[in-house]
């Protein structure tokens, strides 16, 4: 039951207070006088300001730091302007990774969220399945690795990639297969990204896609078969037309977070073997905070943050426009 | 006829099931398996049981002195906590004024910060050199109230929207009633509106936590080894050959014990958390 506005002398005696500023203009509705106000401002600046000085404005800072010749030797502010070397040394390939950890992280892209949709697409398909006893038990496990810290996880199966004796080894002893280097060769760790990536963002896909299935009204499929439509063309026809919107929008945010993948290649093998992982957002954390007894290497670090961020802007717009999309419905 | 396939059916999806489910724990299974082995290196062949069991490695984890898990865990659980207060403090208010005021900027607010969770990642790493710069300059670099800090303010933008989404699902009834009542605004947050707003608020929270127990790269980077927290040093402790891959396991069970078991506790409201993505709207 609603409580009516009871009458009341404390809430007059507020309202025709001569110092509300808002008092005189706006209707005299209580919405008018609640809901309007400059106080909004007193509760939401020293969050905001928090959030300005410990992470907006060094970020703004590192755009000016990316004109800089920054390194560990002068990072006590005596670095020096030096205009755009950075970004030119960056774009002109020579004797930096720039392009070629483009092309590996893109690369990492391509795979790694094709094989986290289809995973989570199938796995969200299977276990929204009638036929699956305690669906409830099932998808509990099956978040998992989200719930675990990603550090404690990528060690895990570090530890699991081990050659020769680790976990995946010792098992492909047993059934007879030959043994994986994992972790030490190049293509073979590019595999093993994968494998974790997979495993560490499938529950985020799994999740969004399993509440787009349930969104999905059962009468629709009752009337298809009715019709005589086969499990496939259920599927093609009915399901997917439905899901594919909330599908495409998750898609995007984990591309955009493979994209990012840092910790993986720097706890798994650090990018390696000899650098031929190196994924882009490691390459600038390397730049930064492993080579920085390198002169010039931290402002050389924030340019290549600088263009990174570019692309990642692009996967934000996308982002941006299909969520849009997506809210309007 | 009829009941026999369908039957048959239950049994085979069920048993696709459980193999899905196996293959996907495997990872956890095996930490689990090597925690509870005694003394096993990690040149030692992978044992699908522990042979025999020992919880040895738990008792040296908690008692021993080499790992000195007990001073990393204080760490961790120090910056953790430290940061879920100061989250609280700071979101609580501001999500309320963004669900509830309307005032010039409100928007721009809010869609600059979501923009800037999808951003985060890539620029904050950049901001964590300059944030390395001024933190040296002001000798400030190897403490664990800073990154306490950083880690609340990194989570603004994240935790405004997820508890502004909360408040909008309380209708205004509810305050509007207390104002007409008499209620400061004061009384109203912390009277009227936290009680009702609980399951978002412990929502923030165990994201707020989860996020700093689980962080490694600015520890990483800013920290001396003195101050390592839990995450930091499991790197160092698989990185070293002499380490016994046991103790390792049991100190990385014991480390994700505490998120696990409130993960158990607020599993819906984590899921919806998660199926938001931090986007919603």
């Amino acid at each position: 039951m609603k409580r009516r506005p009871k009458f009341s002398l404390h809430w007059r005696a507020s309202d025709s207070k001569p110092d509300e500023k808002s008092g005189a203009k706006q209707p005299r509705t209580l919405s008018g006088n609640v809901w309007t106000t400059n106080r909004a401002y007193w509760l939401i600046i020293p969050g905001l300001l928090l959030f300005f000085v410990f992470n907006l404005y060094p970020i703004i800072f590192s755009v000016y730091l990316s004109f800089t010749d920054a390194w560990f030797g002068n990072i006590n502010f005596s670095f020096k302007f030096i205009g755009l070397a950075n970004y030119q040394r960056l774009l002109s390939g020579v004797g930096t990774l720039f392009y070629y950890s483009l092309g590996r992280t893109f690369l990492f892209v391509g795979t790694s969220v094709s094989l986290k949709v289809l995973w989570g697409l199938a796995l969200a398909i299977i276990f929204n399945s009638q036929f699956i006893v305690g669906r409830r038990v099932f998808r509990s496990f099956l978040i998992l690795p989200w719930t675990l810290p990603a550090v404690l996880s990528i060690l895990a199966w570090r530890a699991l990639f081990y050659y020769p004796v680790g976990a995946i080894d010792t098992i492909f002893q047993s059934i007879g297969l030959p043994q994986v280097n994992w972790l030490g060769n190049a293509t073979n760790a590019f595999i093993a990204y994968n494998i974790v990536e997979v495993w560490l963002a499938y529950p985020f896909m799994m999740t969004v896609i399993l509440a787009a299935l349930q969104s999905v009204p059962p009468s629709l499929y009752d009337a298809s078969r009715v019709d005589g439509a086969s499990s496939w063309q259920r599927l093609r026809y009915i399901t997917l037309p439905l899901i594919w919107r909330p599908m495409l929008f998750a898609t995007i945010l984990t591309s955009s977070s493979s994209f990012q993948t840092l910790l993986i290649p720097y706890l798994l093998n650090g990018g390696g073997p000899s650098n031929t992982n190196l994924m882009v957002m490691l390459w600038g954390y390397q730049q930064a905070f492993q080579n920085f007894y390198i002169p010039g290497m931290m402002g050389q670090a924030a340019a290549f943050f600088m263009l990174i961020s570019l692309i990642i802007l692009a996967f934000m717009f996308i982002g941006l426009k299909v969520g849009g999309i997506t809210a309007e419905e | 006829m009829k009941a026999i396939t369908k039957n048959l059916l239950i049994a085979a999806a069920t048993i696709i099931g459980i193999l899905i489910v196996a293959v996907i724990i495997f990872p956890i299974y095996v930490i689990i398996v090597s925690s509870l082995s005694s003394a096993v290196s990690l040149f030692t062949p992978f044992q699908p049981f522990p042979n025999p069991l020992s919880f040895q490695a738990y008792y040296n984890v908690l008692f021993g002195s080499t790992a000195r898990f007990f001073h990393r865990l204080g760490n961790s659980l120090f910056v953790s906590l430290l940061s879920l207060a100061l989250t609280l403090a700071f979101v609580i208010p501001a999500s309320y004024a963004l669900s509830r005021f309307r005032f010039a900027g409100r928007r721009t607010l809010l869609y600059g910060y979501f923009a800037f969770n999808q951003f985060a990642a890539g620029m904050g790493l950049s901001g964590l050199i300059s944030l390395y710069a001024i933190l040296n300059y002001l000798n400030l670099l190897d403490s664990l109230v800073v990154l306490a800090v950083i880690y609340t303010a990194g989570g603004i933008p994240f935790n405004t929207w997820l508890l502004k989404t909360y408040f909008d699902t309380i209708p205004k009834d509810f305050d509007e009633a207390a104002f007409v009542d008499g209620a400061s605004y004061f009384d109203v947050i912390f009277r009227v509106l936290l009680p009702v707003a609980a399951p978002g608020i412990a929502t923030v929270a165990v994201f707020s936590f989860m996020g700093s127990w689980g962080e490694f790269i600015i520890a990483n980077t800013l920290l001396s080894p003195e101050n390592y927290t839990v995450p930091v040093s499991l790197n160092i402790l698989l990185g070293s050959p002499a380490t016994n891959w046991n103790l390792f396991a049991a100190m990385a069970i014991l480390y994700a014990l505490p998120v696990v078991v409130m993960y158990i506790i607020a599993q819906k409201y984590l899921q919806a958390g998660l199926a938001m993505g931090g986007v919603k709207r």
